[in-house]
């Protein structure tokens, strides 16, 4: 005698999909609801955890970062110098920073002029550890200030606020 | 001609093709999680002196002595505010480290005095901090005993995440020396905090200590501005006020932000009403110096700037 073969789901054999739609559906509201229309036009580094912040603000363009970390100070994800010689060292601008962010900063200025913009008053994000010192912070920031970029935002975790 | 016509009663419902509605979701729900973002990134802002104030040369604009001048110093075991070349009393601070190892229970590490704190409402959703009598004094571990280290080399696997670093007040009262403020451990003071972690003060702008102190149908308030808010009764429909609110440590930011918030509404016609600067230790961590100015602006201090201590 033939065996009959053993039907799956429906009438037809077709699988009964209700309940992954169900589950679907669940997906899909979640994450519309936690969408970022706006994008993240700021990524953060890796090996770095930055501070929680009750601070609202969002970064409208970037076009330059400067991350710290604790084993390297980096700008636009080029290594430059090591932090521990930050620390370590007594001047207050961090030499080796200064003559790539110039460089950056007449390439901003260049591309201002060609497209008709004002130039200036330039801008960075500053990414650091929550960890780092504060003299290693003030370093960093004093040498962006010195090569021309007045305008220093430090990246952070935004808080829920109240 | 009798019509073939499959008949549909009240038991044999037509089946709906979902297959095109799955396909559908399948297109876009990668698309959207591409979009999500579970933590979000922001900025905050501090204002940098030109170039040619940076050179120096330039002689140092003159004191006024009608201004406010208001400063924020910031040590490893206090915080000192400063205005018009007087200081205000230090508001002593410990710092408590909050980990978190893998996807396991985060947990409280003190270093003062190498304890380890566990969350006993972490089942329930609440908060409820006590000290681990299990945990031997000594550097921070992870449950499985693992060592948490200092700092990680580069590419190194983080053992375990730092998920804040609370600065815990300290009473001074009664106290004749820095070291009696540090050597009691009862001496960190206690608050009240609402689902938010805002910590509840009275109408006198005193800190509430105890959740005993709470009674339904009581006016409270944050330190916020606009906050106060009358807490639910035992019928009402904020029922859950009472029982979401949480005792912990009290914040040295959050003493901070209080004498602010007085300083800023005494003063508000001054021309630097709303200027404050931030000093702190080479040593201070980022992290200090973050929540500090979460503090000042908060207060309404929004013009903040940054200065070392020894005047560099």
């Amino acid at each position: 005698m033939a065996r009959k073969p053993r039907q799956m789901g429906g009438e037809d054999g077709g699988l009964n999909i209700t309940s992954m739609m169900d589950m679907m559906t669940i997906v899909l509201v979640f994450l519309l609801k936690s969408m970022d229309a706006e994008g993240n036009l700021l990524t953060q580094a890796d090996n770095l955890q930055l501070p929680f912040s009750s601070s609202q603000k969002i970064v409208q363009e970037v076009m330059l970062t400067v991350v710290v970390d604790n084993s390297h100070v980096l700008v636009d994800n080029t290594p430059v110098i090591e932090t521990d010689l930050v620390a370590r060292q007594d001047s207050l601008f961090v030499t080796p920073m200064i003559e790539l962010l110039v460089a950056k900063k007449e390439e901003e200025e260049k591309a201002a002029m060609a497209s008709g913009g004002v130039k200036g008053p330039f801008s960075l994000v500053v990414q650091l550890d929550k960890n780092i010192s504060y003299d290693v912070m003030y370093k960093t920031m004093a040498t962006c200030g010195y090569a021309g970029y007045t305008n220093v935002r430090f990246a952070v975790l935004q808080r829920n606020a109240e | 001609m009798s019509s073939k016509r499959k008949k549909t009663g009240p038991g044999s419902a037509p089946n709906l093709d979902l297959l095109p509605v799955m396909a559908l979701m399948t297109v876009l729900i990668p698309i959207l999680l591409s979009m999500t973002s579970f933590q979000k990134l922001g900025v905050v802002e501090v204002n940098m002196p030109e170039r040619s104030m940076l050179e120096s040369g330039s002689p140092p604009p003159e004191v006024d002595d009608q201004a406010l001048n208001l400063s924020v110093a910031i040590t490893k075991d206090y915080l000192e505010i400063w205005a018009r070349g007087g200081s205000l009393p230090r508001i002593y601070a410990d710092e408590i480290i909050e980990y978190r190892c893998g996807q396991t229970e985060s947990f409280r590490y003190h270093p003062r005095y190498q304890i380890r704190y566990i969350n006993k409402g972490a089942a329930t959703g609440k908060k409820q901090w006590v000290k681990d009598d299990s945990f031997p004094p000594g550097p921070p571990k992870c449950w499985d005993g693992t060592l948490i280290p200092e700092t990680y080399a580069v590419g190194e696997k983080r053992v375990a995440q730092q998920e804040q670093i609370l600065l815990a007040a300290r009473s001074t009262e009664g106290a004749n020396s820095e070291e009696e403020v540090f050597a009691d451990p009862a001496r960190l003071l206690r608050s009240v905090f609402n689902a938010s972690d805002s910590a509840y003060v009275d109408g006198e702008q005193n800190f509430i200590t105890s959740k005993s102190m709470l009674k339904p149908g009581m006016t409270v308030q944050t330190l916020r501005e606009g906050s106060a808010r009358k807490l639910g009764t035992q019928t009402g429909p904020n029922v859950d006020d009472l029982n979401s609110v949480y005792e912990d440590w009290r914040s040295a930011y959050d003493e901070l932000a209080k004498v602010l918030v007085g300083i800023h509404n005494r003063f508000i016609d001054l021309p630097d009403a709303d200027n404050i600067i931030i000093v702190a230790d080479d040593a201070i961590p980022f992290d200090k110096i973050v929540q500090t100015m979460d503090a000042a602006r908060e207060s309404g201090f929004w013009n903040i700037q940054l200065a070392k201590l020894g005047g560099a």
